[in-house]
């Protein structure tokens, strides 16, 4: 099935005007005073990002290619080394990895199941979107207290499974633990995605939808030739704010397990965070570096992604 | 249009004015403080000092009067007599007629600048004598007597009484202060009523003569407590301010209540919202924790009087302190010495060092000041250390990170080289285990004083001989005694984890290769025998005392710090035969560990004043320091010779003369002991063997590197085998798991 293009980028528009009419457009001093007095306002936000973003990543590298802060000896990638071949930085990347393999796809995958179902004319929708939503209003020490009372050794769920005469477990400290922080994160997230999804499906052209079914379009092929296409760019952005998010789901271990929790759920943050606390801010910024690099690549690939699937839809 | 355009760059501008946080009424505040801080700085208080007390006499007891002269007491074995120093440091004796077996026990004042006499006179004039008779004696500052008051036997209500201080108010009416109460009596000397305080009373002032207050440690933390005279009984001082532990004395005309909280002087005036800081003592090379009085005089000097109880004899000095430009006071390096809490020995220390050097003085910087919590103070030294700004001398004592945490972040500095290149102390002179504490990969990051002994103590008919023994030994001992028996005296199950972890952590972890074993079966053993004790205990006041114990088989060993040869006689002593001092259980060669027990710090690498920072650790080195620990029980010196001279000087027996003229021998010390303290233990001069063993004891010591982080993992999946939730194996297993995610962590 071909979209319809309904109507060309701007950026695109105004370069097809400029070489249609063959000549670089004259820069006025109207302009060129225009140009001033904005920077002027855009000087403070420079500034702010320059002071508070750049300047400390520049601190972060710095500090990752030096023995230690006091000595400042340059030891080039030496502690990107120490850091990668630590046992504990490989264990971490790699749960995170696997949380966030599992954990952000579900993310996506159920949201957006659930924003289908209540986009759909079923009845008490007001209501579950109002359900689902609640765990953005709970604070993180409530959220933390429930799963507690929930999770723990002496716990509500431990008190229903011998019921039935199972016995005890600790999903905090044993190998369910990451499934325990996989459902968390489902819990505090679902309804925020959900929203987002039901606002990209409600922004949908409902005459493309009608002429799909004139068309004898089934279902499956609405959702997936117009649907995903469509939603391809709120995907991207559930899809990012979900990797970010499955990367802070540390405070709630941190938590619900201390600093050093059980192996399954010792994440990235953890690393830093201990690191931070034992004042080892070389290694620290090595794998701050090391993280942001792997995030870097991972975002890339999804606007390559976004801008494959998307690439015939206007948004 | 230019109308236009001069609007936006006053719109940009402003912006950027408030974006960058230069508002109208923030700057005022900080830039006055700063004012005030830069004012404050140009003038510095110098201090002149005189010493008090002549040879062979100590100083019992000093006060300041308001015009600064020091009134104090000279006590020798024959005689007290009362003296003043003038400021001018002119000294007078002040006559006083004191019947026989009667000493000055507290000198007051009253409000027109008369001195309060608290006389006791005891039975006799040995050690078991008691107080018999109570009176207090109102003279002018010349010895001539205004009013005379016998209280006879009065006062006499409590075994221990003795008067701590006494004063009168404007209406006349007198305040004793004995220790955990005032009794106070009418101006004709009538008892009139007694508070009653609970605990031990630190100070008692008077505030303008109207209201006495009581300064102590109550149920509420430190408290300040007025005497209600209509209501007779102690009240909560109604004061905006909350005040923590320190010397309080009535500020006389300048101030309601003069006081010093750390190492700093306050005055405070009811009503206000703060107090008003006046000096730092350690900049004036006074140690706070030794100030007895202190008083402010109208032309802003201040009057200081400290007693050095630690000295043999009670050494007194008087200060007069005088503000001076800054400019005008020949310029010293200044170091600085960086603590999260300041030990008292450091503030001895540091003080003692600042008088002997021209070159350098050191400051303290307490990151603890205040009323901080302890990761905002944690990130206040951090910062400073990561920044490059730390102090010179990084404390070690009350260090929040361990050593090996410092090392890698390059903080400290290996001390070898300076102690190799020292033309006179040399490495081979220093107890070699006691430098071991502080050291890593032959690197020594840290220097301390004098230490202390941790060790286990018990009868050689339980524990044996040997210099070590296992868990299993612990086990036997234990089943053989049955179940009515106490290993150690107020231990739970906690306590006992923690003291064994304390000896055996690193018999479980292997730093070099990564590795730990927590799943051993040496350490389920730990847990097993940890949970053998109660989960809780209460302490009971009314109890028998562990001697009592001891001694009736019910309590079979003592976990103690041992500081001194006169400790060890101590145990000998409670347990009424031979000891063996045998340590923690541990399959190691020893169960002993080292301790500091006096300034133990680092040098900062990054320090400009490496110099400075080495005078200082060599002058706690050398001998004549590491000779004179002062205290009975500081802790044993680290230098070899110091050490064996000490342990001669303990053998070494002392004599007195008694009122028969009969040469006794002088206890070296002495401690009370018993459910109320009623059995008062005298040790005398050691014997060759004593010494050997607290030689052989210290011989063997290890350094002890307890792991914080390590235990609170430990202490917190131990809880749920504690709870019967677990077995000792699903702990043992537990902690493996995150204990080596901790290890791999590390290294």
């Amino acid at each position: 099935m071909k979209i319809k293009k309904f109507a060309l980028k701007p950026d695109r528009l105004w370069k097809e005007k400029s070489e249609k009419s063959g000549k670089r457009k004259r820069v006025t001093k109207r302009d060129a005073r225009g140009r001033k007095v904005s920077s002027v306002f855009l000087s403070p936000s420079v500034l702010g990002v320059l002071v508070f973003f750049v300047l400390p990543f520049f601190v972060v590298f710095f500090y990752s290619v030096v023995d230690n802060p006091i000595s400042h000896q340059f030891v080039f990638l030496d502690n990107f080394k120490i850091v990668f071949q630590n046992a504990a930085f490989r264990q971490a990347a790699s749960n995170t990895m696997k949380f966030s393999v599992i954990a952000v796809p579900l993310a996506v995958v159920l949201s957006l199941g659930l924003a289908m179902l209540l986009d759909s004319k079923m009845p008490f929708r007001s209501q579950f979107r109002t359900f689902f939503l609640t765990p953005m209003m709970v604070p993180i020490a409530s959220i933390v207290l429930i799963w507690q009372v929930l999770f723990h050794y002496n716990g509500m769920v431990n008190d229903i499974t011998a019921l039935f005469g199972a016995g005890k477990v600790d999903w905090l400290k044993s190998e369910h633990a990451q499934v325990v922080i996989i459902v968390l994160f489902l819990w505090k997230n679902l309804g925020y995605n959900m929203i987002l999804f039901m606002a990209a499906l409600s922004s949908i052209p409902k005459d493309i939808l009608e002429v799909a079914v004139l068309e004898s379009a089934k279902p499956w092929q609405i959702f997936l030739f117009i649907k995903i296409r469509y939603l391809s760019s709120t995907l991207l952005f559930v899809t990012i704010m979900s990797l970010i998010n499955s990367f802070k789901v540390f405070r709630e271990i941190y938590l619900l397990t201390d600093d050093y929790p059980y192996p399954t759920v010792y994440m990235m943050q953890h690393f830093m965070n201990n690191t931070f606390g034992n004042l080892d801010y070389q290694r620290l910024s090595a794998a701050a570096i090391m993280m942001s690099i792997v995030m870097v690549i991972i975002i890339g690939i999804l606007f390559l992604a976004e801008n494959h699937f998307g690439r015939d839809v206007e948004g | 249009m230019k109308k236009r355009s001069v609007m936006i760059w006053g719109m940009a501008c402003m912006a950027v004015y408030a974006l960058t946080g230069c508002g109208g009424k923030g700057e005022t505040a900080p830039d006055t403080a700063g004012e005030g801080q830069e004012k404050e700085n140009d003038f510095v208080y110098v201090a002149e000092y005189g010493e008090l007390g002549e040879d062979g006499y100590g100083v019992g007891n000093a006060i300041v009067g308001q015009d600064g002269t020091v009134f104090y007491t000279e006590v020798s074995e024959e005689e007290t007599r009362l003296a003043a120093r003038k400021i001018d440091g002119m000294k007078e004796e002040i006559p006083v007629e004191l019947e026989e077996n009667t000493t000055i026990g507290a000198i007051g004042k009253d409000t027109e600048g008369n001195l309060l006499l608290g006389l006791q006179r005891s039975s006799g004039s040995g050690a078991e004598s008691a107080i018999e008779n109570v009176s207090i004696r109102k003279i002018k500052p010349d010895g001539t007597v205004i009013q005379e008051i016998d209280t006879g036997k009065a006062l006499l209500k409590e075994s221990d009484f003795y008067i701590q201080s006494l004063l009168e108010d404007k209406d006349g009416n007198y305040y004793i202060c004995y220790g955990k109460g005032i009794y106070v009596l009418k101006p004709d000397g009538e008892p009139y009523f007694n508070v009653d305080a609970g605990t031990y009373i630190s100070n008692m002032f008077s505030i303008k003569g109207e209201k006495v207050v009581a300064a102590y440690y109550g149920d509420r933390g430190f408290e300040l407590q007025e005497v209600d005279m209509a209501g007779k009984s102690l009240k909560a001082l109604d004061s905006q301010i909350a005040f923590e532990y320190g010397t309080y004395q009535s500020g006389g005309d300048g101030a309601d209540i003069l006081y010093t909280e750390g190492t700093k002087l306050y005055t405070y005036n009811m009503g206000e919202e703060k107090p008003t800081e006046i000096l730092n003592w350690v900049d004036s090379d006074i140690d706070s924790g030794s100030l007895q009085d202190f008083v402010i005089l109208e032309d802003g000097k201040v009057v200081a009087v400290s007693i050095d109880w630690s000295s043999e004899t009670g050494k007194g000095e008087m200060a007069v302190l005088t503000k001076e430009d800054r400019s005008e006071v020949p310029e010293k390096i200044v170091l600085t010495y960086g603590t999260l809490y300041v030990p008292y020995f450091v503030k001895t220390d540091v003080v003692a060092f600042n008088k002997q050097s021209d070159k350098y003085r050191i400051e303290i910087k307490e990151y603890g000041e205040g009323e901080k919590d302890y990761e905002t103070m944690m990130n206040l030294w951090s910062a400073d250390l990561s920044s490059g700004e730390g102090p010179d001398i990084i404390d070690m004592y009350y260090c929040p990170v361990g050593l090996k945490e410092l090392v890698d972040m390059g903080v400290v500095e290996d001390l070898y080289p300076y102690l190799d290149g020292d033309a006179e102390l040399k490495r081979e002179d220093y107890i070699e285990n006691a430098m071991k504490a502080y050291e890593l990969d032959g690197k020594l990051y840290a220097i301390m004083r004098c230490f202390g002994i941790s060790t286990v103590i018990g009868k050689v008919s339980d524990v044996g001989t040997g210099s070590t023994w296992t868990l299993d030994d612990v086990f036997a001992l234990m089943d053989a005694k049955g179940p009515g028996t106490e290993l150690f005296e107020y231990t739970t199950k906690y306590n006992a984890l923690q003291m064994m972890m304390q000896t055996n952590e690193d018999l479980f972890v292997n730093w070099d290769k990564g590795e730990c074993n927590f799943e051993d079966a040496e350490f389920i053993k730990i847990l097993e025998f940890a949970n053998r004790f109660p989960g809780e205990v209460e302490y009971d006041p009314n109890g028998p005392s562990d001697m009592e114990k001891i001694r009736s088989g019910e309590l079979l060993l003592l976990k103690e710090a041992v500081t001194s040869v006169q400790q060890y006689q101590l145990y000998e002593y409670k347990f009424g035969e031979p000891v063996n001092l045998i340590g923690y259980p541990t399959t190691k060669a020893s169960g002993t560990m080292i301790e500091p027990n006096g300034t133990t710090a680092a040098m900062n690498a990054n320090s400009k004043n490496k110099e400075g920072v080495w005078e200082f650790f060599r002058f706690l080195l050398e001998k004549e320091r590491q000779e004179n620990l002062q205290s009975a029980n500081a802790g044993f010196p680290v230098m070899c010779s110091a050490l064996e001279k000490q342990f001669e000087k303990d053998m070494q027996t002392e004599y007195y003369e008694d009122v028969d003229g009969e040469k006794k021998e002088r206890p070296k010390s002495w401690w009370t002991t018993g459910r109320n303290g009623e059995v008062t233990v005298e040790v005398y001069a050691a014997t060759k063997e004593q010494i050997d063993k607290v030689r052989g004891m210290i011989e063997t010591a290890e350094a002890n590197h307890i792991d914080s982080k390590m235990l609170e993992i430990i202490m917190d999946e131990a809880k749920s085998y504690f709870d019967g939730q677990k077995s000792a194996q699903e702990t043992a297993s537990l902690i493996q798991n995150r204990m080596q995610i901790y290890v791999n962590e590390k290294r």
